[in-house]
């Protein structure tokens, strides 16, 4: 249930962009490109539903939930690299919107992809442990970083209108985001009232090869989505 | 004690200011050089526009207006108006786009909506005022 509610949320702005809104004349590699964002949009709602903390469902340990933050995450970066890297290896006039005077949401998109390479740069051991003098700092600042990259994304997104151009697109789109901003307080909330579970079981150990599994299928199921959206629109 | 909430609101603090200056220095950036900044070259199809009135695009068609542009082109006029140069890039996308938009939305033929590459040409020959075909 923890699982599932905000994934199926997630996966509703990912599917704005299957959404007909007439032909759409794009290329195979701007449609690649576009689903690749999208798919970064995605990855980057599931990991703030799961953000790392020990869940009910499954009843796994902690390093479960750990791993699938780190790939998910890695996902992210991975997605926003290719979203990006094909739009400038097809149109290399985009990089103009990187100088101050270009596109307001294209220089938002610039930032966002910048700050989602710092924040799990930041995140990696070494450096939290030299940047960080306890895990609760690391934990403000990275919900901070992770709040901004979302913010920067969704305005992109939007100031965009690639995909998502009318208003009810656009207020799901908002209204999604604040929901994944204020889920991991909620989530926490939650866990803490929840009472816990008295039938003798206890979490089931050894289960980071779970997790990178799940992170595969995760992107196997993407790429799949992705492949069939670009046969289905040419 | 004070000393150590100090440190522990110091990274949330100092992660606060960061991204405030990003994006500031963002929307600072953009709104000093959005009149004068490196405009994309632009190619347009005048010919394939041949069947729609006039007026549509040329709003001066009828009632001529006095500018202090070099160049006769509609791209010229409006980077040097100052009060027309901020706005160049949303008008100008809201025009073709948002017309190009309107006839896919009919069902009708239509122009390029949102690939950079079929207005903007990749040539460095052509001026930032635009050219003709």
């Amino acid at each position: 249930m923890f699982l599932i509610l905000p994934l199926c949320a997630a996966y509703s702005v990912f599917l704005l962009c299957f959404w007909s809104c007439g032909v759409m004349h794009l290329s195979t590699a701007w449609e690649g490109s576009m689903l690749c964002g999208f798919s970064a949009l995605f990855f980057l709602l599931a990991l703030f539903a799961l953000t790392g903390r020990p869940l009910p469902e499954p009843f796994f340990d902690g390093r479960f939930f750990l791993t699938l933050h780190r790939w998910l995450a890695w996902l992210f970066v991975g997605c926003v690299a290719l979203h990006a890297g094909m739009v400038i290896w097809v149109d290399p006039q985009t990089l103009y919107d990187l100088w101050p005077s270009g596109a307001p949401g294209m220089q938002f998109g610039a930032a966002a992809a910048l700050l989602a390479v710092i924040t799990p740069c930041l995140a990696l051991q070494r450096v939290r442990r030299g940047l960080y003098a306890t895990a609760a700092m690391f934990r403000r600042s990275h919900a901070l970083l992770a709040m901004a990259v979302l913010g920067a994304s969704v305005f992109h997104v939007v100031a965009t209108r690639v995909h998502v151009a009318r208003w009810w697109q656009v207020w799901m789109c908002i209204g999604i985001a604040v929901v994944a901003c204020v889920l991991p307080v909620g989530e926490r909330w939650l866990l803490a009232r929840m009472p816990a579970r008295h039938d003798g079981r206890r979490r089931r150990l050894h289960t980071a090869y779970l997790a990178r599994r799940l992170a595969g299928i995760m992107l196997c199921v993407g790429a799949f989505e992705t492949v069939v959206f670009v046969l289905w629109r040419h | 004690m004070a000393a150590l909430t100090l440190r522990r609101a110091m990274a949330p603090v100092l992660t606060v200011v960061g991204l405030a200056g990003l994006f500031a220095l963002l929307v600072a950036g953009h709104r000093m050089t959005v009149a004068t900044g490196q405009d994309i070259p632009l190619v347009f199809h005048h010919r394939a526009h041949g069947g729609y009135n006039c007026v549509t695009c040329h709003h001066d068609f009828l009632r001529p207006v006095v500018t202090p542009a070099t160049h006769r082109t509609c791209i010229a006029c409006h980077k040097e108006t100052p009060q027309l140069a901020p706005i160049i890039r949303d008008q100008f996308h809201e025009l073709c786009e948002g017309c190009h938009l309107n006839l896919q939305q009919q069902g009708r033929q239509a122009g390029p909506v949102h690939e950079c590459r079929d207005c903007h040409a990749r040539r460095p020959d052509i001026p930032a005022h635009g050219r003709l075909f």
